[in-house]
């Protein structure tokens, strides 16, 4: 699977534009050769994020079948998280999207 | 799937797995129709090596079986070959974790279970590797 996004078109009430400085993704998927990566204003959600990576990947979620975004260790379970917050004062946010794993 | 699309789809994922950067850490050779070693090692010790020998029935629709194989002896029967991480058990020569098909026979629940099933998106040749190399960087702690 080949997903390198490097520049996304905002979607519609996600960025304005001028106001918010940008966070370079990078969302590395153990399933795909190649990370999603995407500029994307810093008031970006998670949830939006997360969105647009699934679909890079071509993945689906369903009652049953869900992923999730590492963030180092950390999952990052609220959506509504911005990207900003989750970056911090870096410009640069580098996450992982699992599969649910087990060790029995 | 037939073993010829088993095969083909096979060749295309580990073409591809080559071409990742993270497979400068790999050294992979195909050893069967659906076959693999790969080598790995720690972050934390990379001075130890380990032989994976991952095998599929059929690909990408099945989990793979997976050993340990000690490159000195060539054997597949021997517990020092494996590392202790999570669910490995080298003892027995097999792993219960939902990403190799002992795990699966050992928790025959995990097919049912829609979250742990066996899942066949994406290259899984590579999504394999990479648990396997993420489980040696996070949870290794010794040579069984």
């Amino acid at each position: 699977m080949d997903t390198t996004t490097v520049k996304q078109a905002p979607e519609k009430g996600v960025n304005q534009g001028h106001d918010h400085a940008t966070v370079r993704v990078v969302v590395s998927y153990a399933a795909a050769v190649r990370p999603y990566k995407a500029e994307v204003a810093d008031n970006t959600t998670i949830g939006q994020v997360k969105t647009a990576v699934l679909d890079a990947f071509g993945l689906q979620e369903t009652n049953t079948k869900k992923y999730q975004l590492f963030h180092g260790k950390t999952e990052l379970s609220n959506l509504s998280e911005t990207v900003g917050q989750a970056a911090g004062h870096h410009r640069e946010l580098h996450l992982k999207l699992e599969e649910v794993i087990v060790q029995g | 799937m037939s073993d010829e699309l088993s095969e083909l789809n096979f060749r295309q994922d580990l073409q591809e797995a080559l071409q990742a950067e993270d497979a400068l850490r790999w050294k992979i050779e195909q050893v069967a129709p659906l076959g693999i070693y790969v080598s790995l090692s720690p972050a934390s010790a990379p001075g130890e090596m380990f032989q994976a020998r991952l095998l599929w029935k059929i690909y990408p629709g099945e989990p793979p079986s997976l050993k340990f194989r000690d490159p000195a002896t060539c054997r597949l029967d021997l517990p020092t070959a494996w590392p202790v991480v999570r669910g490995f058990r080298p003892q027995s020569l097999d792993a219960c974790v939902n990403y190799c098909v002992e795990g699966f026979n050992l928790h025959p629940e995990w097919k049912n279970d829609a979250n742990l099933k066996w899942s066949d998106v994406g290259n899984r040749l590579l999504w394999v590797v990479r648990r396997l190399q993420d489980e040696l960087d996070n949870h290794y702690t010794k040579r069984f």
